[in-house]
């Protein structure tokens, strides 16, 4: 018995399927995200900094681990790891408009302004209708 | 696509088993995390991760690398000083270039994890990259232990420092001499603010370790990569361990985080220092 079934086993559920080919950093992405979403921010922190070190040029990593201090009012913290995370992460424009919001909270508006303006031409030149979806509905909410 | 927001009010799908979908309170409604990918239930993520790390042969591996590297080592020793000495040289150059470089820009929008990272490198960590995660770790814990505006008072670059980053380590080379007071200070004043500390001072010790890896040969050093990466392994298998058995029982969480804290904060402080060790430049 591997200790997967044993464990299953003792929470007296079946084994549960769960994707073999997940990475480690994915695995630790999707427990800390379960736990930021349960609002469990201190546990979340934990996986989330774990998987800053073993993917340190992941911007998730430093997108979720501000969030969590985002969520606890720790917004001068956030900034600095958002600011980290649009540094070393490649085309990181979720963590420039997550930069760009704190400021915005922070009153550095003409910060936030020149985050925006990097996020927004990052996500031109990464040709993902994603990102720039992400940055047009960012501006549109704050010029609504 | 779920998300969660850094600060939204955006429904978040929760993935525990059986659990209805939950949502956070936040004050925005942008959505900036992207979605994991579809996990039906994180716990057994977790015990994946467990159990993957557990079938390594952790222990085993170690002993087996350290038993080579003993053998090897007397051997060797004599023909790679020569080599060891020019090729440190180039190395610790390119290293501060490097770390210098990336200090440099991570400075102009977030100078305490630079300071702190600069810190961190002054102790033999890893890579650049790494000594910057690091460092945001460490901000991050600290934050965790201590309010906002205390952690960042005492971890907050000073000019001095801020020109020792932009100037002297992008020199390269000399930054150990050169930043050696000022670095040493910033260190002195992390080293107050939180338990984690101790454990990034660990990294000392384990780059001692790193730097005598450096006299093996190159079959020699990525067993010991491998070792100190094992070692990792099995400090996040504790880890994972402990936030499962948080996690199984919601009743007793909260009294659980607050009794454990302790304990956890030094399984990490482990942690770091194993990955520290394990992902040389």
């Amino acid at each position: 018995m591997d200790t997967v079934q044993f464990l299953a086993e003792l929470r007296g559920n079946d084994v549960p399927a769960y994707p073999l080919g997940m990475s480690k950093v994915e695995a630790l992405y999707a427990a800390g995200h379960w736990l930021l979403s349960q609002e469990r921010f201190v546990d979340a922190a934990k996986i989330f900094r774990m998987m800053l070190r073993l993917a340190p040029s992941d911007e998730r990593s430093w997108l979720a681990l501000g969030t969590c201090h985002e969520r606890i009012g720790q917004h001068r913290i956030a900034l600095e790891l958002y600011g980290t995370g649009s540094v070393l992460g490649v085309a990181a424009v979720r963590c420039h408009l997550a930069r760009a919001r704190t400021l915005r909270v922070l009153d550095r508006d003409d910060e936030a302004d020149a985050a925006m303006d990097r996020a927004e031409q990052l996500a031109a030149e990464s040709d993902d209708d994603e990102l720039v979806t992400l940055v047009l509905r960012e501006k549109g909410r704050r010029a609504a | 696509m779920t998300s969660v927001a850094a600060t939204t009010s955006a429904p978040i799908v929760a993935m525990g088993a059986g659990k209805e979908p939950t949502s956070a309170s936040t004050t925005e409604s942008m959505p900036l995390l992207p979605a994991p990918q579809s996990v039906s239930d994180p716990l057994s993520v977790l015990f994946l991760l467990q159990s993957q790390n557990e079938q390594m042969g952790l222990q085993s591996g170690t002993a087996k690398v350290q038993g080579l590297q003993q053998e090897r080592h007397t051997a060797l020793v004599k023909e790679q000083s020569a080599i060891k000495a020019e090729a440190a040289a180039a190395k610790h150059k390119s290293f501060w270039d490097k770390l210098g470089s990336i200090c440099a820009q991570v400075a102009k929008v977030a100078g305490v994890v630079a300071s702190v990272a600069a810190a961190v490198a002054t102790c033999g960590a890893a890579s650049p990259l790494a000594a910057v995660a690091v460092a945001g770790a460490i901000l991050s814990t600290a934050g965790f232990v201590s309010s906002e505006t205390d952690v960042l008072q005492k971890l907050g670059v000073s000019d001095k420092l801020a020109n020792i980053l932009n100037t002297a380590m992008s020199v390269g080379g000399s930054v150990a001499s050169l930043g050696a007071g000022a670095i040493a200070g910033a260190w002195n004043v992390v080293s107050t603010t939180s338990s984690v500390v101790s454990g990034a001072g660990n990294i000392g010790s384990g780059a001692s370790g790193i730097a005598s890896g450096h006299a093996l040969a190159k079959e020699d050093e990525a067993s010991a990569d491998e070792a100190a990466d094992e070692f990792a392994q099995d400090n996040l298998t504790r880890f994972i361990s402990h936030v499962v058995q948080q996690t199984q029982n919601a009743d007793d969480q909260d009294k659980q985080l607050l009794s454990t804290i302790g304990q956890t904060k030094g399984m990490e402080a482990k942690a770091d220092l194993a990955v520290a060790t394990g992902t040389k430049g």
